[in-house]
């Protein structure tokens, strides 16, 4: 008997189609979606050799891989492939099932093979704890401060939510770790930290500022960027109220600041929200990317960004129009959305892949992944 | 002849076959140097319309009365010329060709010595043409029947299709039962077995009064020419009659037990049996190779059907024409072959097909080893395309559609068996990559390979280790069951065939048709036709098509009730024959007689017999026998024309 | 001889067509040939050499057209289409036009003088647009029948173009060719003829065109000179061809160091067609072994999915051509080609598959090995697939029925396959047919004006 490796098999092809790679069987490797992908002409990586181990089956390999994470989703794949097996979606499909094997405390798994309807009650039902919770400490707190015709960020939240941050991304990063080492990262790195790092910045800038040539793709990644630039100001603001709240009344900060929040909630109604607005449209201008299949966590997370975003404008809407009574109900709307969105989506749905998608991105270009001179 | 001959010689450049190697033109105005040559012509395609009516112009305007014609070989256009010249008025064996394509263009790439040798070649045609004479083809009755040795798919639908068109037809088959190996093909289609198709043709063929099947039945002796061939069958005995009513008594008490190679050695069957459920004619048979006589058979039997002292019978058959469509052996791997006969999961693919049959030894069940398995791989390209030591270098053209049928059905009936398919290219031409669509859908799991996988036989079952060219990895798959999707070979019997009726086969043991793309069907001696995988693989359509098309060949040669033959003959000059009967021995169609002329006997030729070989008239001591177009004088010439400039 | 049945209608003259009115012909039955083209010939006509056996096409097709001729029974109609077909089994009544050729095919013999002094210059679809032709034509030089035809759109004298018929002030222009020809053949006024056919059955051979690899934009066929279709380079390799059989290459006339051969242009692609065409895996291993036997040391690569080489001597033919003559096979996909502005040279994008990476190749040639598609077969009353291919009533009965009893398909018609097998296909028809026409009665005797065979 001949002694060679033994890579385990399995079949997932259940649970690859239930997370949305409904067409990897149609693949019949011919490589297109590698030869016409704007990210594979910059690296030594395929992402057609990826699609062939979650066909076969092939944990090992599929788990070690960080191949999907370096997917920046401009979808030219899909019209290049001859069988219409969008291996765009076979990659997020591919990604979602690495990040449950990634995840070790299981939860990722269930969150991701849960129905779109489990999700939006697990939602709901810890959007209910929270809220409950809130009031029933904070309640007279708010009615005091309804009655002195003022609002403030209730000071009594700060204990309880530095420790679920603190908790969300420790979480986060664990899992973060753990797929570090899964995909071997220390090893085989043969380019230097600095080397590496130009190198993403520069291939990132190159590969997107092609992209950003063409219409539809200019929106969908000025889309995204909405999304990221709202999020980075939600954070900036929020951490600039801890760690100094005077900024907050001092002139002239307390204009810019003003602005910066409503423009952060704009950025993320707007960057969230846009892609539902096209997907119920029947308008025939828009894109066909908009009308292809997503997943619950994909329209979740989506949603939740979308949600925080809303009630955050809102709440600064009422506020500045002084009807405190309803900026504090969107308040407690507010906080209740944040609380599961960091509860369960930062650690454990699709928002944590950035994380995931720098790691992969770090690891490839120490590993000299990243083609140094133009290919001629 | 009385006439001085008028040579003209054409010499074809064949696009750039012949003119890429040998100076056309200069070998053209070397002809013309020669004696008796009156015009010499250069063009591109000399058997076009355009080239031939070239020849047929220079006829007229030079009063030309022999034809050379420097082309390519004789057995692909000197039909062509031949008929060009007669509508010239020429007589048409007064052509000469010099084949300048294959014995030298094609052969040798030192342009100057191939010119060189082009001259030589045209100038031994002009010594021969001098001296050709004009003669009649023969005429010969032909018979309006034709003889189909084999009951398969192909032969079935040419024996229709003759008998349709009006033809008698005696259908020759060695099994007991007509419907070939097609009739344990199992699934075809979604609803359509071979099972299926083959019921279909035995009812049409039950039906034809044209037809009268032998089964059981061999060839072995066949003579004669084209119109008029002798046929020699030995029928075997069956031992049963027509009095059997299929009741299955004699089966019952029959103490011999055999593997049944009509379930591919899956089941077992006993020296009396019954084929399948479709076999024709309806009637058991006895294997006499296994039956010990003991009697018991005709005990049990209460319709008198069963009689043992049955003997061999030899018919005489006199056919037109003989098509053969006797088909093809599957592959056998040798023991060991990907562990094939060391473990009683590693079946054949003609076996699982018997076993998804619902007519098969598991009435449709896929089990194999007692359980239905988890997961089954296929590996293609067993025995053929080199992959192994044993096996054919040949792509055996059916598997792959095959084994994605079958791949199909098996993940259509049990979704939760994992079905592998281990393949170098993925063979589904035409439409029937619809079914690698399929297989796709239905989730079938591809492995490419270039070095044959390794199965091995571990404690825990089986692994296959292989490695995967598209990832570059090395991988162990664990199975339960592997189907090898064995190829197609020659049938063992070829051979005898071959020396039976002289025809010819190529490298790899199927028999050779006459010209590969342009008379795949017709075998190079004429009068014998080729239908079917006994010329090379193919799948059950591509079979019942060559089948019809060989019919058609048939009907075309003897649809007008004569046959026309070479005038090659040998001759006798009485006056010269010493009677020595040397010719009468050696003469291997048994053409010459002795015969008393003017009170001596000499030799005498029998015309309809004679195939021109040559033997006779090479051997004749005193040059009495000599050969029409090969007499002793036009090959001297010719002769001395090769070695002197 | 005496025919003791009816007529049997083939359509289509390509290699398929004329194998059945052959061996219609040898079985004694009387055979229409009917052919849209000047001349038939087909596809066939058009290769340079045949796999596997590398047979040159002309060498093995010409005599078989050349015997059309001889048969008293066979009547060619070439330059004619069908119109429609009413009737059933046995009882066909054909309408066939016959489209005027300004050319009166009784007279003419050939000689192709009109065709030196024609001044007008179109492309030549026989040379699938390589060179060009002249407005009166002879197909080409083994056309059969050899007689020339006047493309109406482009004669200067039939269809003129409105300036220059307004300068000519209502006279006629041009004339050359009735001037000059010595059979007074040509005919201004011929007027296109109906013939009506009474047949016993039909056989389609009318078989394929090429796809438009102008539908997949990515390729630049069209727009980037040396990106050609395998027909195109097969007349490129041709002695008869535009360049006299030299591999010249269009952009700057110098003969390619490197060329590249792409499979599965347009086929097994569900944006274009799902199936197979079964012969271009083999036919890109035969032209580049031509491409080698023309220039010793010239790259050949042939990019892949699947290496279909499965018919008798395809798989040798196929490991021939890399052992003895060198040409490299990759597994990959190309899925687009850009163009070096200055030198025309092209570039390949591609996954070379056993390796995993995305490449790029430079070359100077590229064959694209479009997909072949049926012809339209509209004016007849069968079914077809969602192909666009003939579909047959029952593959495993009868092998070359179409739905419409009495009308057979073979060849490419019917399914994307080889020369072999589409012989073995009109071979089957013909005795199909032939069995029905002769149990078909004669009705009343069949008359047809028209050209000599």
């Amino acid at each position: 008997m001949k002694a060679t490796p033994y890579i385990s098999f399995e079949d997932i092809s259940r649970e690859i189609i239930e997370l949305g790679g409904k067409g990897i069987y149609k693949c019949y490797q011919c490589g297109s979606c590698t030869a016409t992908c704007a990210i594979a002409e910059g690296m030594f990586i395929s992402f057609r050799r990826v699609i062939k181990y979650a066909q076969l089956g092939l944990l090992d390999k599929l788990q070690k891989d960080l191949v999907p994470w370096l997917c920046n989703v401009h979808g030219d794949c899909i019209a290049a492939c001859p069988r219409d097996a969008n291996p765009c979606e076979i990659l997020a499909a591919l990604r979602r099932y690495q990040s449950t094997l990634y995840d070790w405390t299981g939860l990722s798994r269930w969150w991701y093979y849960s129905s779109l309807k489990k999700k939006l009650l697990t939602i709901i039902i810890l959007s209910a704890i929270s809220i409950v919770g809130l009031l029933a400490l904070f309640y007279s707190t708010i009615m005091n401060y309804l009655s002195m015709n003022i609002f403030v960020n209730i000071p009594g939240l700060l204990p309880i939510g530095i420790p679920v941050v603190l908790f969300s991304i420790g979480l986060l990063i664990s899992n973060g770790y753990r797929m570090y080492k899964f995909i071997g990262g220390g090893k085989d790195y043969i380019v230097s930290f600095f080397d590496a790092f130009k190198r993403v910045l520069s291939f990132w800038i190159k590969s997107e500022n092609e992209a950003l040539r063409i219409p539809d793709k200019r929106i969908r990644i000025l889309e995204h960027m909405l999304i990221l630039a709202g999020i980075i100001l939600y954070i900036f603001l929020a951490l600039l109220y801890l760690v100094y709240p005077p900024a907050y009344s001092s002139y002239p900060f307390n204009y810019v600041l003003m602005i910066s929040r409503y423009v952060a909630a704009l950025f993320l109604v707007i960057g969230a929200g846009l892609p539902f607005v096209k997907r119920l449209s029947r308008s025939p201008k828009i894109h066909w990317y908009y009308k292809l299949f997503r997943h619950s966590t994909d329209w979740v997370g989506l949603g939740f960004v979308f949600a925080i975003g809303l009630t955050g404008l809102l709440m600064n809407i009422f506020n500045d129009l002084h009807i405190y009574s309803i900026s504090y109900v969107l308040y407690i709307l507010h906080i209740g959305i944040v609380f599961p969105f960091l509860i369960l989506e930062v650690p454990f749905g699709k928002h944590n892949h950035w994380l995931y998608k720098s790691i992969a991105n770090y690891v490839s270009a120490r590993r000299g992944l990243i083609r140094g001179e133009v290919l001629e | 002849m009385s006439e001085e001959p008028r040579v003209g010689v054409f010499i074809c450049h064949c696009g750039l076959n012949i003119a890429a190697r040998v100076d056309v033109k200069a070998v053209s105005e070397y002809a013309k140097t020669l004696p008796n040559v009156v015009v010499s012509h250069d063009y591109v395609f000399m058997c076009s319309t355009v080239g031939q009516e070239l020849i047929k112009e220079e006829i007229k305007k030079h009063n030309l009365n022999r034809i050379v014609v420097a082309a390519c070989s004789p057995s692909m256009h000197e039909p062509t010329f031949r008929a060009a010249i007669e509508s010239a008025g020429l007589n048409k064996y007064l052509l000469e060709m010099a084949n300048i394509r294959e014995h030298c263009s094609w052969a040798h790439s030192d342009k100057e010595a191939a010119t060189e040798k082009a001259k030589d070649l045209v100038r031994m045609a002009v010594a021969k043409a001098r001296l050709l004479e004009p003669l009649e083809e023969i005429e010969f009755q032909a018979s309006p029947t034709a003889l189909v040795l084999g009951g398969g798919v192909a032969g079935m639908r040419a024996a229709i299709d003759l008998a349709e068109y009006g033809f008698n037809v005696y259908l020759v088959e060695k099994s007991p039962t007509l419907g070939g190996r097609a009739a344990l093909t199992g699934w075809l289609e979604s609803d359509k077995r071979g099972a299926d198709v083959v019921n279909n043709l035995i009812n049409k063929i039950a039906e034809n009064k044209n037809i009268q099947v032998f089964t059981n039945a061999e060839l072995i002796e066949f003579s004669g020419f084209p119109g008029n061939f002798t046929a020699k069958i030995r029928v075997n005995p069956r031992y049963v009659n027509e009095r059997c009513v299929l009741c299955g008594e004699c089966e019952a008490e029959c103490p011999i037990e055999v593997a049944n190679e009509y379930q591919y050695g899956l089941s077992r069957r006993k020296a009396i049996f019954f084929p399948f459920k479709a076999a024709y004619p309806p009637m058991y048979v006895i294997d006499q190779r296994v039956c010990i006589r003991c009697g018991e058979c005709v005990k049990a039997c209460r319709y008198d059907a069963i009689n043992l002292n049955k003997q061999p019978a030899i018919l005489e058959l006199k056919v037109g024409a003989l098509i053969i469509a006797t088909g093809y052996d599957p592959y056998q791997p040798p023991k060991g072959e990907y562990a094939y006969g060391l473990h009683s999961n590693i079946i054949t693919l003609f076996q699982l097909e018997r076993l998804l049959d619902k007519d098969g030894p598991t009435q449709g069940k896929l089990i194999i080893g007692g359980s239905i398995p988890r997961r089954i791989a296929f590996i293609l390209c067993v025995g053929s395309r080199n992959t192994t030591p044993n096996s054919r270098n040949y792509c055996s053209r059916m598997c792959c559609t095959s084994t994605l049928t079958n791949a199909i059905k098996i993940k259509e009936r049990y979704p939760s068996t994992d079905v592998y398919v281990l393949y170098q290219d993925i063979n589904t031409y035409g439409n029937d990559e619809s079914l690698y669509e399929q297989a796709g859908e239905k989730l079938v799991k591809f492995v490419k390979f270039e070095d044959p996988p390794v199965v091995d036989i571990g404690p825990e079952g089986l692994v296959i280790e292989v490695r995967e060219v598209t990832i570059q990895e090395d991988i162990s798959i664990p199975v339960d069951a592997i189907v090898l999707s064995v190829g197609m070979v020659p049938r063992r019997d070829v051979t005898d065939l071959i020396s039976i009726t002289r025809v010819s086969c190529g490298s790899e043991g199927f028999l050779r048709e006459a010209h590969l793309k342009l008379n795949p069907v017709e075998a190079p001696t004429s009068g014998i036709f080729l239908a079917g995988a006994v010329t090379g693989p193919k799948n059950i359509i591509e079979s019942i098509r060559a089948g019809s098309a060989s019919a058609s060949k048939v009907a075309a040669l003897l649809s007008k009730g004569k046959v026309k033959a070479e005038p090659f003959t040998a001759i006798v000059n009485e006056e010269r024959c010493s009677g020595c009967r040397i010719c009468i021995g050696i003469c291997p169609y048994k053409a010459i007689t002795l015969r008393e002329v003017d009170g001596r006997k000499v030799a005498y030729v029998e015309k309809a017999l004679c195939m021109g070989c040559g033997t006779c008239s090479a051997t004749c001591p005193s040059g009495a026998m000599q050969q029409y177009s090969f007499k002793d004088r036009q090959i001297i010439e010719q002769t001395i024309a090769a070695i002197r400039r | 001889m005496r025919y003791l049945s009816k007529p049997v209608l083939v359509v289509g003259g390509g290699i398929a067509g004329i194998q059945a009115t052959i061996d219609l012909a040898e079985q004694g039955i009387e055979v229409y040939l009917v052919e849209k083209n000047p001349s038939i010939g087909g596809k066939m006509a058009q290769l340079d050499k045949t796999f596997p056996t590398l047979d040159c096409a002309s060498c093995i097709l010409t005599p078989k057209m050349a015997a059309l001729l001889r048969y008293s029974n066979v009547k060619l109609l070439t330059y004619s289409e069908v119109q429609e077909v009413r009737g059933r089994a046995g009882d066909f009544t054909v309408k066939v036009l016959k489209k005027p050729r300004y050319v009166d095919w009784n007279k003419c013999t050939g000689c192709g003088t009109c065709v030196e002094r024609c001044p007008v210059k179109v492309p030549d679809v026989y040379n699938v647009n390589l060179s060009q032709r002249k407005a009166i034509y002879i197909e080409y030089p083994q056309a059969v029948p050899r007689k020339a035809v006047i493309d109406y759109a482009n004669c200067l004298r039939l269809n003129p173009p409105p300036d220059l018929r307004e300068k000519a002030k209502g006279r006629p222009l041009c004339g050359a060719c009735e001037k000059v020809c010595p059979a007074k053949a040509i005919d201004y006024g011929q007027q296109p003829e109906i013939i009506e056919l009474n047949v016993a059955a039909i056989i389609l051979a009318t078989g394929v065109e090429l796809y438009d690899a102008r539908n997949i934009p990515e390729y630049g066929y069209g727009k980037f000179q040396n990106v050609y279709t395998h027909l195109e380079f097969e007349r490129l390799i041709s002695s008869t061809g535009p360049t006299n059989g030299h591999l010249l290459r269009r952009s700057d006339g110098k003969t390619p160091r490197k060329i590249a051969w792409i499979q599965c242009v347009g086929s097994r692609d569900i944006r274009f067609n799902h199936y197979c065409s079964a012969f271009c895996c083999m036919a890109a291993t035969k032209q580049a072994i031509i491409a080698k036997e023309h220039v010793p040391d010239v790259e050949t690569i042939i990019y892949y999915m699947d290496m279909r080489a499965f018919g008798k001597g395809f798989y040798e033919f196929y490991r021939r051509a890399v052992t003895e003559y060198g040409v490299k096979y990759v597994r990959g996909k190309v899925v687009k080609i850009t163009e070096k502005p200055d030198s025309k040279n092209l570039v390949l994008f591609y996954e070379d598959t056993l390796h995993s990476y995305m490449m790029k190749d430079e070359f100077d040639m590229v064959v694209l090995s479009v997909a072949i598609r049926p012809n339209k077969v509209a004016s007849f009353p069968v079914k077809t697939d969602k192909g666009g291919f003939v579909q047959l009533m029952d593959p495993y009965l009868d092998t070359v029925s179409t739905t419409m009893e009495g009308i057979f398909v073979i060849g490419g018609a019917a399914e994307a396959r080889d020369i072999p097998d589409s012989v073995v296909m009109a071979s089957a028809a013909a005795i199909k047919a032939a069995t029905i026409a002769r149990k078909a009665e004669l009705s009343q005797p069949i008359t047809i004006r028209g050209e000599a065979s």
